[in-house]
């Protein structure tokens, strides 16, 4: 790797949490109450076990092939044609995912406060500001997000305290009236957003300064953890408000915020956790662009590699107005094809890759104890 | 569509001025990786100018994944 630039293994671990937690808050409920009904928390413990799972792959290929990217060691494996294999449709995967991203924002506002503003422009401002950040650097986005992260959790747990009167524990039940199914339908989306995405992080850790004792591991867990807890908390609180209403919610707890009412004075702080939200899209958006230009400029061994940020940036910008010609195929594709590409193009070749190293370092060890 | 025409003009004016010097000083791959993107650009621009609904990356995907996809789905729906 010709990038010289490291964050330590605390920002790592922000960067990690803040691409978790980043638009999956306010997008996740909602979809995975109208899979899974009051057992939609279970869905997400499903996914979120599978999550953990893909996470100790790439801590394990990290401390295998320390100091390496995963294109190193992918072409060490597949061979160079094998790796360029893998790593195309990946690219075009990531282009895809950073679209609806873009997407997902422009919808969420036009929806839900700007009606009268078109969706092209939270695109295109959104877009601006992640490919400037992306020019930056993985350092700035390091102590950046750092400080982000903190004002959207700070937002999170008062939105809670806030919404604690109106909780109706008596909803959460009857959890499982139509059997496992659902279940699994709830699992399949949540695991394709955003515990399958984990994946990212396999070009991304490299750039912590890891000294293999064990710290970026335990911080990492530690993040993924504490991000698997707060998005348990926004599902419980948006089944526990809403109750069997909440399935025709689009955006359960944006709608639960406009709830909120402390003696006429602390009222409409729905603005507040909208923006939030949005600065985890938008955190979500750069290190998404930037895994894209990172690939890209490795791939072709580029000398400067900031130069594609910017048409990058504007190729996404410009699918993100022609991929969909109405919403409800936006919603479709998220809901149904994504869980199922990020698998195929993403999920399996990591697994793969740690299975072969996995095998190669056991049969190393046995020739060694052989002889 | 005069005002898509209006954004697209502005962002291909403000990309190309940020990266034109960028790009002479540059190694003749960069040259060539970059025209590539903006190629395809132009032709997304276009689509989305016209608004013509062209073929795009959803369509390709759709074309090999929607079908598993919903069969997956309809397996795991309870009606």
């Amino acid at each position: 790797m010709k990038d010289k630039e490291t964050i330590s293994d605390g920002q790592m671990a922000f960067i990690f949490l803040s691409f978790l937690l980043g638009s999956a808050i306010v997008n996740i409920p909602s979809p995975l109450i109208a899979s899974s009904g009051n057992a939609a928390w279970l869905s997400l413990l499903i996914a979120f076990g599978i999550g953990l799972l893909l996470l100790c792959c790439i801590l394990f290929l990290n401390r295998q092939y320390a100091g390496k990217i995963l294109m190193d060691y992918s072409q060490k494996i597949f061979g160079k044609w094998g790796m360029v294999l893998f790593m195309i449709p990946f690219v075009l995967m990531l282009i895809l995912m950073l679209s609806n991203i873009l997407l997902d924002v422009g919808f969420f506002l036009h929806n839900t406060m700007m009606r009268s503003t078109p969706v092209e422009i939270f695109h295109l401002f959104m877009i601006i500001v992640a490919a400037t950040t992306v020019y930056e650097g993985i350092e700035v986005i390091g102590r950046m997000f750092t400080m982000l992260i903190l004002f959207v959790l700070a937002v999170f747990f008062i939105f809670v305290l806030l919404i604690i009167p109106l909780l109706h524990p008596e909803y959460l039940l009857p959890l499982l009236p139509d059997g496992w199914k659902p279940v699994f339908h709830g699992t399949y989306l949540a695991l394709g957003f955003p515990y399958a995405e984990v994946i990212l992080f396999a070009f991304l850790l490299p750039f912590a300064k890891n000294k293999n004792d064990g710290k970026l591991e335990k911080k990492m867990f530690i993040a993924m953890f504490f991000n698997g807890f707060l998005l348990l908390v926004a599902i419980l609180v948006s089944i526990m408000v809403l109750g069997p209403s909440g399935v025709d919610i689009k955006y359960a707890l944006f709608y639960i915020a406009t709830l909120i009412d402390i003696q006429d004075v602390l009222t409409r702080i729905e603005a507040v956790v909208a923006m939030s939200w949005i600065i985890g899209s938008y955190m979500k958006a750069t290190i998404v662009l930037f895994v894209i230009n990172f690939i890209i400029s490795q791939l072709f061994n580029l000398k400067d590699d900031r130069i594609l940020i910017f048409p990058v940036a504007l190729l996404t910008f410009l699918f993100s107005v022609t991929l969909y010609n109405h919403e409800l195929e936006f919603v479709e594709t998220v809901g149904t094809v994504w869980p199922l590409l990020i698998t195929i193009v993403g999920v399996f070749p990591i697994l793969i890759i740690t299975l072969v190293t996995f095998l190669k370092q056991k049969m190393k060890k046995e020739n060694q104890l052989g002889s | 569509m005069f005002e898509r025409i209006i954004i697209v003009l502005i962002l291909y004016t403000v990309l190309l001025s940020f990266d034109y010097l960028r790009l002479k000083e540059s190694e003749k791959k960069v040259t060539y990786i970059y025209s590539f993107l903006i190629v395809i650009s132009l032709f997304l621009s276009t689509n989305y100018i016209l608004d013509a609904n062209w073929p795009n990356l959803k369509d390709l995907i759709h074309a090999v994944l929607l079908k598993p996809a919903e069969q997956i789905v309809e397996y795991m729906t309870i009606e």
